[in-house]
């Protein structure tokens, strides 16, 4: 009797050194979570204003808005199952946008440098098609606006009724 | 032989008619090189937001709900006509009828919580379409009032207990609203900001 009393009440104490151990972790678990959809949160906009800067920049971005749409969802998956009280789904989804972002991030800004060069050829190459191709396009006008004058004056010239002498 | 016409022109008009000429080819061989410092005003920016129904038409939306019997596959859409991509989260909510909506005037949300959100980067002049499949699991009634405990939306189950009153202004019916609004991403702040878009479903609790 007294064997089991002491039993039960070593059981009940291991509980409750449970209970009390968990809870406290609970909560951590709870608060890191939290901390890690905040930042997946920052991630996913950076990344975003990367991806915004390589389309404004001139790149395709089909691709990379893809990988966005990606590491999004699985943010609103973490958001939708911390909210419903998963928090190990949460934790797994929000644990696989990081990488993504970060991907997407660094893709965007090589993208971008690359396309902010070609794009710097394209304009001096247009600016130099422009003035060439205009001195070009002037002066062969030029040309034929003096052969016609030419050949008006030459026209008027040779319509002019002359004068015989009797 | 010479042409009546050309004789009746002189050699000034022939020459206003070669820089006319002149002009128009500078013009246009420059385009390519002028369109990269000029920037033309783009059209209208705004994005879409809506609900369709089973048969992708604005008809066949479900209005009087069972307990344990979902409705047919419903498509909440956005379309991003922004002149540039977009980072979109569309927020769903529950209300009441007392709830309320989301406020135009002041183009401020409902101030009641999401049960879920959704996010989506678009392409300028790109539509992102979600199925949303609903079922309200479980639910008590009395004359006066019921609560909606348990509702699904795409095998996600959330505990709400909202309750509704019956409306005296119309038929004896308890009525719930899903509200469906957008929120668009805004690099300068880094925070999601409300649309002034919404829409919404009413929903009415079958509890026969």
């Amino acid at each position: 009797m007294t064997n089991k009393k002491i039993l039960g009440a070593g059981l009940l104490t291991l509980l409750a050194l449970l209970l009390f151990v968990s809870i406290p972790l609970s909560d951590g678990q709870t608060t890191a979570l939290t901390l890690k959809i905040q930042n997946a949160n920052t991630a996913i906009g950076q990344a975003f204003g990367a991806v915004l800067s390589a389309e404004q920049a001139g790149v395709q971005i089909s691709g990379l808005l893809d990988q966005l749409n990606i590491a999004a969802g699985l943010l609103a998956r973490a958001e939708n199952s911390y909210r419903l009280g998963d928090i190990n789904a949460a934790t797994t989804a929000v644990d696989q946008v990081f990488p993504i972002t970060q991907q997407v991030s660094s893709l965007s800004m090589s993208a971008e440098s690359n396309a902010e060069s070609a794009t710097q050829i394209t304009l001096w190459l247009s600016i130099f098609v422009a003035f060439v191709g205009s001195f070009l396009f002037v002066s062969g006008l030029f040309f034929i606006w003096l052969l016609f004058k030419k050949r008006y004056i030459k026209n008027i010239l040779d319509a002019k009724p002359e004068v015989v002498n009797d | 032989m010479q042409n009546p016409r050309w004789s009746t022109i002189n050699l000034s008009e022939f020459k206003i008619i070669f820089v006319a000429i002149g002009l128009v080819g500078v013009l246009l061989i420059a385009s390519p090189a002028i369109a990269s410092f000029v920037q033309l005003p783009g059209g209208e920016r705004f994005s879409e937001l809506y609900i369709l129904g089973p048969q992708h038409t604005a008809s066949g939306y479900p209005s009087a709900l069972k307990v344990g019997e979902p409705t047919p596959t419903l498509f909440v859409g956005v379309t991003n006509d922004m002149g540039s991509s977009q980072l979109y989260s569309l927020s769903f909510k529950l209300a009441n009828r007392t709830d309320p909506l989301p406020d135009q005037t002041t183009g401020s949300p409902s101030p009641i919580q999401q049960l879920f959100n959704y996010r989506m980067a678009l392409v300028d002049n790109a539509t992102k379409e979600y199925p949303l499949l609903f079922e309200i699991a479980n639910a008590s009634s009395s004359p006066s009032q019921a609560t909606l405990s348990t509702f699904k939306v795409n095998d996600m189950s959330f505990n709400i207990n909202k309750p509704a009153l019956i409306s005296n202004d119309t038929s004896s019916a308890f009525y719930y609203r899903f509200i469906v609004e957008l929120w668009i991403y805004n690099s300068e702040t880094q925070l999601f900001e409300y649309n002034n878009r919404f829409v919404y479903l009413q929903l009415q609790l079958d509890t026969s």
